[in-house]
């Protein structure tokens, strides 16, 4: 018996050092992105960032158009000058579709891709009528696809044809309840506000800002040392791109813990004032 | 006979409660009950066309004061102890039987019978454990359940098969044990044991594939659909064979270091030389297992980690990164801990070899060169700090300490412990013989060349991967690996053909070690079960808020990734109740060898006790 308490002893006293130690380490809960967002009325911009993050496959529960349309792995076209190229698809012989325009043409590449097969790219044995394209329209909303057909002709350089959606369209479809409409966000009218309103806070520091997380890296002098974190890139771009696009640089020695779709939260005139407000801070 | 009838009964209601759940959600119910949530796809043209649920945190069914995560967790992880114990105890019986056939020492095979004996009753555990998680999936995360058992519906039947199969073989295999002990039957015996061996693979590998396809899934579309009707896409995701080559190896390391705490334990309570001495070759035997299979670990989990980044950046930055960094901290605190406590017991044993005496003074020299490496594993590069602590070390990375945080410092660093463990080993094999061939001065000078120019080499191959791109830096980590693998079988082989006809310094002597030594197989054994539940959490937690990566999100509330206070708690619950239910099976073992005196007056009671004797 006395063995055996001697041995319980000490095997109780390692887990204890085990269980112990890291209860010693910075404690971080990570909470999950929220199931729904609200998508008030957009700007333009922020309704083609929302279509890159869909061709990215940043939305939750879409993989995302690059999966297949990689120009590394060459499983689906590489969609490149979609502004043009979709204009010259309807002028293909091959062309049996309904769409009249390069707009048209996107939307109906993604509701029925089988319309049209770039050549090669066809389910095998089908002579490139069949396409393996899934049917995005069972997993995107209709303002959805028009986002990624407004990210498409945009990214590069084309002019955008479609609208972002008004509040009904697109917030009454992604809130809880038939026929709720969200109200567009209050804008942000000050640096500090702005900060209050979206928890910036709770990781970053900012001294004039009034905040003073410890988390995430100090926004201080972020107007300098902003311009210098990508080459070629000045401290204003690269600000917005991480306001917008957190995942696209991850400050060394930082955890990538700023979720993804901050940006979709706000509007186009918040995210500017607050961009002009870090650049400044020198 | 009427014993294992009721053993049989008993073990047969067991698998049916385990795997009853699967049964009836893989059939036709679930097509029946997919219309809200299963599926996404609204107009589904034929059953064969599914979705992962997109679910809401309504969707998931709330018992009591039961948190549901912990409660799944705890089930999952006491299962996967139990599960890693059966499954490698007929691993390293089958070779302890195996290695006394070879060397006819009838000492391997009652080790062997011994650690099948007091493993039986895990045997009946796993399967109630594995009971209760699959009960706890199915009332707290039915949904969840019901869209993997779809996919995987086909292999369900196989691993109920092979559950049954591994059943009745493994008690065949152990109460056959002294019917077929010698000759002929003996090797009938071994075929068994690779029988069971085979059962135990195929519901090990059955398991990792959904594990897997939880982890890395394909085969199915963004919306979780499959997009074949090819089973096989799915059971091979690009996680599959990683994670069964790891749990492989850490299965054998981890049921080594078990029966070496029971081994540890018998030798504690030995009150006789005989015993003691038993105990003691059956310890060394174990730890033996488990050092052998823990060496080549690391690089399986190298792999692992790297088929995570292979598929997913995001995933691996979160595990290396990003909130579990730190605990890749912890992580190589406890694999120092087990590399000094492994050549720690071994050491001791030195003292009790005749001749052992004139490795003496390396020790002090591979204690340090352990503990330099195991400082450097140590460091880390990122981690997520306080602006006060960047504050005090100037920046987020410390100028001087940092690059030993970073990959070609680990990867050196983890071939240095392994190499000079081995060391270690290669020591207390020899220790008590003399080579008596010609050419012993030329091959000694030969293998110190060679392990010299190995550890050089791994050395000069973690340099060079600071110099460059990460690409190189991955690729110069094989042949680092090369030289430590290379060193051990060279050396050995060297070591072997040198020591034929070697003159004997004197006997080993078993059981003359130190109480202290024991308690290092204690350390091994803790160690590797809370490792296990660490490393677990972090394979899984590195989904963040999915139940299948970017497939299947995880609504529920307890979606969110708790700080590390909360994970290592539940780790070390589920160690406790582990180590609580492990001490019943080694008592309920130790429970039929106890027979009572008969008592005064009862017939026939002197007559059995005679004929027993």
């Amino acid at each position: 018996m006395k063995t055996f308490i001697k041995v319980i002893v000490f095997s109780a006293v390692i887990l204890s050092v085990y269980t112990i130690f890291p209860m010693t380490l910075p404690q971080q809960r990570s909470e999950p992105p929220p199931l729904e967002e609200k998508v008030g009325a957009l700007t333009m911009d922020k309704f083609i960032d929302i279509g890159k993050d869909i061709f990215d496959g940043k939305r939750g529960g879409f993989g995302g158009c690059i999966l297949c349309h990689d120009p590394k792995l060459k499983r689906a076209p590489e969609l490149v000058n979609m502004h043009a190229t979709s204009e010259d698809r309807l002028k293909d012989p091959r062309y049996k579709g309904k769409a009249k325009s390069g707009e048209e043409y996107l939307r109906e590449s993604m509701e029925e891709p089988s319309a049209f097969v770039v050549a090669g790219f066809g389910v095998a044995g089908s002579n490139d009528t069949k396409s393996p394209m899934m049917e995005i329209k069972k997993y995107l909303k209709p303002w959805e696809i028009n986002a990624a057909i407004a990210f498409l002709q945009s990214k590069d350089g084309g002019d955008v044809t479609v609208q972002p959606p008004t509040g009904a369209e697109g917030g009454g479809e992604k809130e809880a309840g038939a026929g709720a409409v969200a109200a567009p966000p209050a804008p942000a009218k000050t640096p500090q506000e702005f900060f209050q309103k979206y928890g910036c806070g709770a990781c970053h520091k900012h001294e004039k800002g009034g905040i003073a997380g410890a988390l995430a890296p100090d926004l201080t002098h972020i107007g300098s040392s902003g311009a210098k974190r990508k080459p070629g890139m000045g401290a204003r771009d690269y600000i917005r791109e991480s306001i917008l696009n957190p995942a696209a640089f991850i400050v060394p020695g930082m955890p990538p813990i700023m979720p993804p779709g901050f940006g979709d939260r706000m509007t186009a005139g918040e995210v500017e004032m607050a961009v002009a407000f870090l650049a400044d801070s020198k | 006979m009427r014993k294992k009838k009721i053993v049989l009964v008993i073990l047969f209601v067991l698998v049916f409660l385990q795997v009853f759940p699967l049964i009836s959600v893989s059939a036709d119910s679930v097509l029946a009950q997919e219309g809200h949530s299963v599926t996404s796809v609204e107009e589904a043209p034929s059953k064969a066309v599914f979705a992962a649920p997109k679910l809401k945190p309504g969707d998931y069914p709330q018992l009591g004061w039961v948190k549901s995560r912990e409660a799944v967790w705890v089930a999952a992880q006491v299962h996967l102890f139990f599960g890693a114990f059966v499954l490698a105890v007929p691993i390293f019986v089958l070779v302890i039987e195996g290695l006394g056939i070879f060397t006819k020492d009838e000492r391997y095979d009652h080790i062997a019978h011994e650690i099948m004996k007091v493993s039986m009753t895990a045997f009946s555990l796993t399967a109630l454990t594995g009971g209760l998680f699959t009960f706890a999936l199915l009332t707290l995360y039915p949904d969840f359940l019901k869209y993997l058992m779809r996919i995987f519906q086909p292999t369900v039947i196989f691993y109920i098969l092979a559950f049954i199969g591994e059943a009745i073989v493994c008690y065949t295999y152990y109460y056959s044990w002294d019917a077929l002990r010698y000759g002929t039957r003996k090797w009938i015996h071994l075929t068994l044991g690779l029988l069971l061996n085979t059962f135990g693979m195929t519901i090990l590998f059955i398991a990792d594939a959904w594990t897997g396809f939880m982890m890395t899934p394909v085969g199915v579309d963004a919306a979780g659909s499959p997009i074949t009707d090819n089973i096989w896409v799915f059971i091979r995701n690009p996680f599959w064979n990683p994670l069964n080559l790891h749990r492989f190896i850490a299965n054998i390391a981890y049921g080594g270091a078990i029966v070496g705490a029971y081994a540890a334990y018998k030798f504690l309570s030995s009150t006789t030389p005989e015993e003691k001495a038993r105990y003691d070759w059956m310890g060394y035997t174990s730890n033996f297992i488990a050092i052998a299979a823990l060496l080549p670990l690391p690089f399986a989990g190298y792999i692992l980690m790297a088929e995570i980044y292979a598929y997913s950046q995001q995933m691996g930055i979160t595990a290396m990164g990003g909130i579990f960094a730190w605990l890749f901290i912890v992580q190589a605190t406890l694999i120092g801990s087990v590399f000094l406590g492994a050549n720690y017991y071994l050491w001791c044993g030195m003292g009790k070899i005749s001749g052992a005496e004139r490795y003496t003074p390396v020790i002090k020299y591979i204690a340090g060169v352990i503990v330099l490496a195991f400082l450097v594993w140590l460091t880390p590069h990122t981690i997520v700090m306080t602006a006060i602590e960047m504050k005090k070390i100037g920046g987020s990375h410390a100028a001087l300490l940092s690059p030993l945080g970073i990959m070609p410092a680990k990867n050196t660093a983890a071939n240095t412990m392994i190499l000079f463990t081995f060391l270690s080993f290669f020591l207390y094999r020899r220790a008590n013989k003399m080579p008596t061939a010609g050419w012993v001065g030329a091959g000694t000078v030969v293998m110190k060349v060679f392990f010299a120019a190995a550890w050089v080499n791994i050395i000069f191959l973690g340099i060079y991967g600071y110099l460059v791109p990460t690409a190189f830096k991955v690729r110069a980590s094989v042949p680092q690996v090369l030289s430590t693998l290379s060193v051990a079988l060279i050396l050995l082989i060297l070591d072997v053909i040198m020591h034929r006809k070697a003159r004997t310094l004197g006997p080993i002597q078993w059981g003359k070690m130190s109480p202290r030594s024991q308690y290092a197989l204690f350390l091994l054994a803790v160690s590797f079960t809370w490792l296990m539940a660490l490393m677990g959490y972090i394979r899984s937690g590195i989904r963040q808020h999915w139940h299948v990566y970017t497939i299947m999100r995880d609504a529920s509330p307890d979606a969110y990734t708790p700080p590390i206070g909360h994970a290592v708690l539940v780790a070390t619950t589920a160690t406790v109740i582990f180590m609580v239910l492990v001490i019943f099976c080694f008592w309920i073992a130790q429970l039929s060898t106890v027979k009572q005196e008969p008592l005064p007056g009862i017939a026939g009671a002197s007559g059995s006790r005679e004929e027993e004797r």
